[in-house]
């Protein structure tokens, strides 16, 4: 490392504290003193670098020994990108030491690197790919563009942003909102204590389960700087447990007279959520919180505890089998061309403990049990789907459909058979080619088999 | 429920009145007295003549969400704001404001003027602080600082004492990054790098045996030469070590000197010592005692060669210099576009100019050390960590 340079020619700055006197000698003027009449002052000022290599000594009152330094020195984090690590932090580093008799100025150092378009290009006027936060922020809000910078933050490492993701995290921040708007329609509260688990049914008890590992994953991953990872993480169970499962599964609930302890357990579970999610999209969680809650303020409230008792394997081996049941249902009516809206006439045929929410899984796949001839069943996760789509669909035709869709499987699976089989082919063809037929090979032969399922289960 | 939600989520709706309400509750404001443990971040300070960028807003969102965590987990919470007082960028702004009225700081004196650039902030810097609160920025407000307020302006003389005392802190000559139209010395991050069409000109100095052909991309600097350096092995030299050859144009006599440093496969292996004019070449004359001759004035202007080139400008003589020299019949071969790169000036764009003054210099080794030691000893914890101390004993 070269010396450093530290005087500039220039007038806006810290003048050079140096006084030269009439024969030449050289003088340092302290802050309380002043210099000989007739001396003169060196004309330069100093680099900016060493005013602000001061930064995190002086602004808490150095040279004094104020109460700021001896509560608040060292810092505990610096956060900062790695390209000025040389000519700040590197600075910053020496004159504390110098200053603060050996004492570095952080106990951490967090390095983040750059934020580059979605192309991994650095951002420049001249390539006008620059990202203008403000004019982000105005359209999307605060939260969507700390959500989305957040989201790709990795210690180290460069991140890509483009303008679909802020507007990404901004539908994220909607889904909250309507989410807990519905929610607190249907009665979700946090009054009073919370009830005891035993009392609580399987998918409430499942709910409790995720957001305990969420809150435990989340605070490990901002405690070790992996911002990107805690906000997939609170994204996930958000976007992916509440809304797209809990609330759904729960609607029969809440549209029931049992539903005292689901309200409670919702409210519970979204407070706990804007706590976690409040460091990163402070505005929205405060609105929603404190509405929820009627408390002051979450920038105050306690950050949550992962409940250990809390996590429930059973319910989560429940909920996954009535997830899989779910979704297998809602391919099989959308393969069939039943439309999502569309009720029809549907039962599990089970002994297992499935069957206590067979009725929650009817409120969500619009099946309607009764007496009826099926004319389609289906086998999943031990559960046997009984459905009658006479009413719904002409299965003859429908039937025609699929046996269409087969005969075209059937023959892209022949194409890319013949041609793996052929050696010339093989021996010139480019490996991405290859690759590709390969892929084809894969999907069409799953198609087959889905196909051929759904003909089977028309009978 | 005391009240609803509205039926739409509204950012730009709820965000200003959110912030200002948590200001006006204080959550922010950090108590020193408290027995709470601290958790403290120094806001790296940005320009005062900034703008809120990308880079910001990912570097506050990211320490916002530390302190929010910290302090939901019951710490007392310092994150304690403030700007730079940007010195070239800051002078720069307030220059242009000036030349609206067809005046330089010149016109008005060092007093008067920095009398406006305070103006200048008082009235238009610091815009980004208004946008650290946009963006929700949790900081201490009743702690926010500025490079150049009293305080710092008096921590800054103190800390300067200090290491003058210490021996930490010298005066001398030197080569430095200059600009020739901001009139001052710029520190490496001032500098852009770009890569330029220029020239490479090999020239003869001396006549018959004793002849050697340098190669150049500053034809106009020879006449600033103190010496030629060859490689001590290079076959080619070795029997010139020690001779002297004419150099052209000034007709002075310099020394042929062996340098290690000088590359035999570069150009013709042999170089001009311009020791007043190139980092590098200071650096092989500190080695062998070679003069320093400065042959350009602080407006990059030619200026004491005692040739028709002085009163040109750096680029007009070296057009004019290479037409001379071909007029001798001492071009050898000229390449151009000759690619390369170039220091530009980051503020004005002006080419740098490698300029011999006299600066004032920090002894970096004793204070880097301390640092490293830090880091090594786990003092200082970072990731990656390889990065700090690779620059820490570079």
């Amino acid at each position: 490392m070269h010396d450093w340079c530290i005087s500039r020619q220039l007038w806006w700055g810290h003048r050079i504290p140096v006084w030269y006197g009439p024969n030449g000698e050289v003088k340092v003027v302290g802050p309380e003193e002043s210099a000989p009449d007739g001396w003169t002052q060196d004309p330069d000022v100093l680099d900016t670098w060493f005013s602000s290599g001061q930064w995190a000594f002086s602004t808490m009152g150095w040279p004094e020994k104020t109460a700021d330094l001896a509560k608040f020195y060292p810092t505990s984090v610096l956060v900062t990108g790695y390209d000025i690590l040389f000519f700040w932090v590197v600075r910053m580093m020496m004159m504390s030491t110098f200053a603060m008799e050996g004492v570095a100025p952080f106990k951490t150092i967090m390095l983040h690197g750059l934020v580059r378009d979605q192309f991994g290009k650095k951002m420049s006027k001249s390539r006008g790919n620059v990202i203008d936060p403000i004019e982000f922020m105005d359209k999307y809000g605060a939260d969507a563009l700390r959500f989305t910078l957040a989201r790709g933050a990795n210690p180290g490492t460069d991140q890509a942003l483009a303008e679909d993701w802020i507007a990404g995290s901004r539908n994220f921040a909607t889904k909250l909102w309507n989410a807990t708007r519905f929610a607190m329609m249907n009665g979700a509260n946090v009054a009073g204590p919370m009830p005891s688990l035993d009392s609580l049914n399987a998918i409430d008890r499942w709910i409790l389960s995720r957001l305990s590992q969420t809150i435990q994953e989340t605070n490990d991953l901002l405690e070790s700087y992996e911002f990107a990872r805690a906000c997939d993480a609170i994204y996930h169970f958000a976007w992916d447990d509440l809304c797209d499962w809990y609330l759904e599964l729960s609607k029969e609930t809440f549209a029931s007279d049992d539903k005292a302890n689901s309200q409670r357990v919702l409210g519970y579970v979204l407070d706990q959520l804007m706590c976690i999610l409040h460091p990163i999209m402070p505005f929205i969680t405060e609105e929603l919180w404190t509405t929820l809650t009627a408390g002051e303020s979450v920038v105050i409230a306690q950050w949550p505890k992962a409940e250990a008792t809390h996590v429930d394997k059973k319910s989560e081996t429940l909920v996954a089998a009535l997830q899989e049941i779910i979704t297998d249902v809602r391919r099989f009516r959308n393969d069939q061309g039943v439309k999502p809206s569309q009720k029809i006439p549907g039962r599990f045929v089970t002994s297992n403990e499935i069957a206590q929410y067979a009725s929650a899984m009817s409120f969500v796949l619009k099946l309607e049990p009764g007496d009826f001839t099926p004319s389609a069943s289906l086998e999943i996760a031990g559960v046997k789907v009984e459905m009658d789509l006479t009413g719904s669909i002409d299965v003859v035709a429908e039937r025609a459909r699929l046996e269409k869709d087969l005969a075209a499987a059937q023959k892209d699976q022949k194409t890319a058979e013949v041609k793996l089989g052929n050696e010339g082919f093989m021996a010139k063809a480019p490996a991405d080619v290859l690759v590709e037929i390969k892929e084809r090979l894969a999907k069409t032969t799953s198609e087959i088999e889905r196909i051929t399922a759904a003909i089977a289960a028309l009978k | 429920m005391s009240r609803e939600l509205a039926s739409t989520f509204s950012p730009v709706d709820i965000e200003a009145p959110l912030y200002e309400k948590w200001i006006s509750a204080g959550y922010f404001t950090a108590d020193a007295k408290s027995s709470k443990e601290p958790f403290t971040i120094v806001l790296p300070p940005p320009n005062v003549t900034g703008v809120l960028h990308i880079g910001h807003a990912l570097d506050l969102t990211l320490q916002d969400c530390l302190s929010r965590m910290k302090r939901m987990k019951g710490y007392e919470v310092l994150w304690l704001p403030g700007m730079d007082h940007a010195g070239i960028a800051t002078q720069n702004v307030v220059e242009k404001q000036l030349a609206t009225s067809g005046l330089s700081r010149h016109d008005l004196g060092r007093e008067e003027f920095v009398k406006k650039a305070w103006e200048w902030k008082a009235e238009s810097g610091g815009a980004i602080l208004g946008q650290m609160r946009r963006i929700g920025a949790g900081v201490d407000w009743s702690r926010e600082r500025f490079t150049m307020d009293e305080g710092m302006s008096k921590a800054v003389v103190s800390i300067f004492k200090k290491m003058y005392e210490d021996n930490l802190i010298y005066r001398a000559e030197r080569i430095i990054n200059w600009c020739p139209r901001c009139l001052t010395a710029l520190s490496d991050i001032e500098v852009e790098h770009q890569d330029d069409a220029g020239e490479f000109v090999s020239v003869r100095y001396g006549d018959g045996d004793q002849s050697i052909t340098v190669a150049t991309t500053r034809p106009e600097t020879m006449m600033g030469d103190g010496a030629v350096a060859v490689h001590p092995d290079d076959p080619r030299y070795k029997h010139m070590i020690g001779t002297e050859v004419l150099l052209p144009l000034v007709n002075r006599m310099i020394p042929i000197i062996a340098d290690e440093l000088v590359e035999p496969d570069f150009g013709t292996g042999a170089v001009k010592v311009t020791a007043a004019h190139d980092p590098n070449d200071f650096e092989m004359a500190m080695r062998h005692n070679v003069p320093f001759v400065v042959i350009m004035n602080e407006h990059g202007v030619m200026d004491g060669t005692g040739t028709e080139f002085d009163g040109m400008d750096r680029f007009e003589a070296r057009t004019a210099v290479v037409a001379k020299l071909k007029e001798l019949g001492r071009v050898v071969s000229e390449k151009r576009p000759y690619i390369h790169a170039v220091g530009h000036c980051s503020r004005c764009d002006t080419v740098i100019e490698p300029r011999l003054s006299k600066q004032w210099f920090v002894k970096v080794a004793p204070m880097a050390k301390a640092s490293a030691d830090a880091v090594r000893n786990g003092e200082v914890k970072i990731e990656p960590k390889h990065l700090l101390l690779d620059t820490l004993s570079g």
